[in-house]
């Protein structure tokens, strides 16, 4: 299949590196330049390490053979289109109106919002609402074995039968999900990071206690540790999408403890200090 | 350590109690208590219904019990310590971390005399204590996580589903419906609905879990 990318960020280079992998041709676009040589290095590496280790069996080139990287997307010859650009409800209400315009109803569209409603970012798209949903990968996406399938307002079952099929042929677990703030996984995670951070606050226990104990009990890392590798920005973003969208549903209302971190630009590993400090 | 560990509160102990457990844990019903008659150590690990917890602790109390490990997520230590005179000291545990078979497991008001006998008990587990709290640690965390997850159940999406979500997307141990499977829906409703009276609505009960266990878990004036 024949499967386009929007945007060449860490979620899009990894669904394409997914995509080639899997035998599928992907074109990444991006209007970016810096943004698509970025992606390029990262995908090359990705696969390379992959090769190395015996998971891949290709040639490097062989894989590559199979990826375009460009700055717009193509006319015609697409199968799929997923859109993993910023997350912005009016950047990608414009892309998928643009995409609706663009294409045929035979083209599948896709978009990898990790916490915008479906329903949301195709109220422009009133061609065929039928063939958009949502496909949320995670992070990273090369190792991250689940896909959620989010069936939108006038989304279709053809729609859902042909995400399951472009899943598993990416080797991965699709699971179809109710359209709702955070969808599935990110709106059972919410308490997990919410709770760890009310109960430090309030004394109950320290937040390296907090992280121990979830981690003695088999979680891969306790809610601290978690936000600090994906981002203390990028949690509290997903929280506060999440609180907005439910109407300030209590159970979601963010910390100020975090907020006070992402000011101070402590957003975890990748800036040297969330949480913890890794200097 | 000779003497077998009385295990009150329930009939069938779970697993995750004996696990690793250097002692034979010994369960004892309601009816049988006075078997327990001035052991060092008792155990009680029901989290609910409280009317029946008080009630079981004052016996033991009454029975010359000199101390014991009593699960206080559904109430705390101190409200616990208010049913008693004071004679039968107390340390508060988190009965779900017990049942998960926690490596680091969460105790309140321990001495340091009771956390060599509980490191001698459970040799494989380490104890840390944490503030008098409902819910402690681990079940103020798990607990929210498998309400949030019956509402999706509850929308028609399937257990597996749910509980592949977690496990694939968070790389959770288990998914949250199998933790509620593990501890028992009983235990799942008395630990959300006593977070629930400390902390506000955004622990109330999912609908859900209250038609599954209908009212008798709502008899008896807790």
């Amino acid at each position: 299949m024949n499967i386009v990318i929007i945007g060449s960020g860490t979620m899009g280079a990894g669904i394409a590196q997914t995509a080639i992998q899997s035998g599928h041709r992907a074109i990444l676009t991006d209007p970016d330049s810096a943004s698509r040589q970025r992606a390029q290095e990262r995908i090359s590496s990705g696969l390379q390490r992959g090769i190395e280790r015996g998971r891949l069996p290709e040639s490097l080139d062989s894989y590559l053979d199979r990826l375009s990287i460009k700055d717009a997307i193509p006319n015609s010859d697409v199968n799929w289109v997923i859109e993993a650009a910023p997350e912005r409800s009016e950047l990608k209400q414009k892309i998928f109106h643009d995409l609706d315009e663009r294409y045929p109803s035979t083209v599948w569209l896709a978009s990898n919002t990790s916490s915008i409603a479906i329903s949301k970012l195709k109220v422009n798209a009133s061609r065929h609402p039928e063939r958009i949903g949502g496909l949320h990968f995670f992070n990273p996406v090369p190792r991250m074995a689940l896909v959620e399938i989010i069936r939108g307002m006038d989304t279709s079952d053809e729609y859902v039968t042909a995400a399951r099929k472009l899943v598993a042929s990416l080797g991965k677990t699709g699971i179809v999900v109710p359209d709702r703030p955070g969808f599935l996984v990110n709106r059972v995670a919410r308490p997990y990071y919410l709770e760890g951070l009310r109960m430090v606050d309030e004394g109950v226990a320290p937040m390296e206690t907090v992280d121990q104990v979830m981690e003695g009990a088999g979680f891969p890392m306790g809610p601290f540790r978690v936000m600090d590798l994906v981002g203390v920005d990028v949690n509290l973003s997903v929280t506060k999408s999440v609180y907005e969208q439910t109407y300030y549903d209590e159970r979601y209302r963010p910390h100020g403890w975090q907020e006070q971190l992402v000011e101070r630009g402590y957003w975890g590993r990748k800036s040297g200090r969330g949480f913890y400090r890794y200097e | 350590m000779n003497e077998p560990l009385w295990m009150v509160g329930t009939t069938d102990p779970h697993e995750g109690w004996h696990q690793g457990a250097a002692l034979d844990m010994v369960p004892l019903s309601d009816a049988d208590l006075d078997r327990a008659q001035g052991a060092a150590w008792v155990v009680d690990s029901s989290a609910g219904p409280l009317d029946k917890k008080r009630q079981r602790l004052r016996m033991l109390e009454g029975l010359g019990v000199r101390a014991a490990l009593t699960a206080s997520t559904t109430a705390t230590l101190a409200a616990q310590q208010t049913w008693l005179t004071g004679s039968m000291r107390l340390v508060g545990c988190d009965p779900l971390l017990m049942m998960a078979g926690g490596s680091v497991q969460t105790v309140v008001q321990a001495t340091d005399g009771d956390l060599a006998w509980l490191s001698a008990v459970w040799p494989d587990r380490k104890f840390v204590g944490v503030a008098d709290s409902v819910g402690l640690v681990f079940s103020r965390e798990i607990l929210p996580i498998i309400n949030e997850a019956v509402d999706f159940f509850s929308q028609g999406v399937t257990e597996d589903e749910i509980d592949q979500g977690a496990r694939l997307g968070l790389n959770y141990p288990r998914g949250p419906l199998a933790w509620a499977k593990l501890f028992g829906w009983p235990q799942v409703f008395w630990g959300l609905r006593a977070l629930q009276d400390m902390y506000g609505t955004r622990f109330q009960p999912h609908p859900w879990i209250r038609a599954r266990l209908g009212s008798s878990l709502l008899d008896g004036g807790e």
